[in-house]
């Protein structure tokens, strides 16, 4: 520790690293409490710079700290480049032409839709579009269809990117929370419907989705 | 073609080569032709509906089951149809093991399917 502080006075960059841990201290406190990603994406940007800045004010044997940081990161990034190219590639190589059933809401959410070709019941986000599959949209009716097009739009519109949320986890040794499913849902209900939306829930039977159907009557 | 490796030979009748489900699902296709996935579910209905999409998923991509999608003004669904009847299923089997077993013993298994044959007769 004595050794890690000489280091940041000698150089003369303490006040500068404090002031960067200081305000991604206050961006994490606001995070929490506002629940704004902004504010968290920029709390891990302050304390990735704060790593990358102590690191490189080393001047010590601790310099190998950097080839290890910068090495667990750049391994990272590659992992979760070539996660994110196996995802395009299987969407785009698993899509089918649904165009005139799913042109409406396309227009309605202003976003493209398109269906992957596969009898379980699927709804993600991914890039600008959003994918539903052929089994959802057979067992789920028009209505109950908008409302889970509803709950992917908002994370389109207002989750962070998920990639660039994983890097900055990654690289400023944080968390990647993704709790927002609740405001996604909250937003569903609103758009296309509460009963709708219950209904498509219970149809899915996703993951949590007993947990979300009671969150979302709460709030009603 | 059916996975060597998923080749069950303790197993009854079709489940040798497939699973339970599986067979489940292919007697029902062969029975009634063109089914959607939810007339399949209903014929099964100890399977919930996410079992049944998973294993059809799967019996389409192996090339046991077809499907094509039927899209009307305000539903879309699939029709699925067996690729073959139960007697072509058991040729396309038999034709794959023989020769994953000829590959293998070379005429030693020729020789041996005409004493199998010799003793039925």
């Amino acid at each position: 520790m004595d050794c890690f502080l000489g280091c940041l006075t000698q150089v003369g960059v303490l006040l500068p690293f404090s002031i960067i841990i200081a305000s991604s201290l206050s961006l994490f406190f606001l995070f929490f409490i506002l629940r704004k990603y902004e504010f968290l994406l920029g709390g891990q940007i302050a304390v990735t710079a704060s790593i990358v800045f102590g690191l490189l004010s080393m001047n010590c044997p601790m310099y190998q700290w950097i080839w290890i940081y910068s090495g667990s990161v750049s391994s990272g990034v590659l992992a979760l480049m070539l996660v994110r190219y196996w995802v395009a590639r299987e969407a785009r190589k698993n899509t089918v032409s649904l165009s005139s059933y799913v042109s409406p809401l396309e227009k309605e959410f202003e976003i493209p839709v398109r269906v992957i070709d596969t009898q379980k019941m699927r709804a993600f986000v991914h890039g600008k579009a959003a994918y539903l599959s052929v089994g959802l949209l057979e067992h789920l009716n028009w209505d109950e269809v908008r409302a889970v097009v509803a709950h992917e739009v908002y994370h389109l519109k207002h989750s962070p990117d998920k990639l660039i949320s994983s890097l900055l986890a990654l690289s400023s040794l944080t968390f990647k929370p993704y709790n927002d499913e609740h405001l996604a849902d909250k937003y569903a209900a609103k758009v296309a419907g509460e009963d709708n939306l219950v209904r498509a829930l219970k149809k899915l039977e996703t993951a949590g989705s007993i947990q979300r159907i009671r969150d979302v009557l709460r709030s009603s | 073609m059916v996975k060597l490796e998923r080749i069950s030979l303790r197993n009854e009748g079709l489940k040798k080569f497939f699973s339970s489900n599986e067979v489940r699902i292919l007697d029902v296709l062969w029975k009634e032709q063109h089914l959607t996935s939810a007339q399949i579910q209903k014929e099964c209905d100890d399977l919930s509906l996410a079992c049944v999409a998973g294993t059809l998923d799967r019996l389409v991509k192996s090339g046991f089951v077809e499907r094509k999608i039927d899209e009307g003004e305000t539903r879309v669904r699939y029709i699925y149809s067996p690729t073959c009847t139960q007697d072509e299923l058991g040729m396309r089997i038999s034709e794959h093991v023989v020769d994953c077993l000829i590959d293998t013993f070379g005429t030693a298994v020729v020789s041996s399917i005409g004493k199998a044959r010799g003793k039925r007769s």
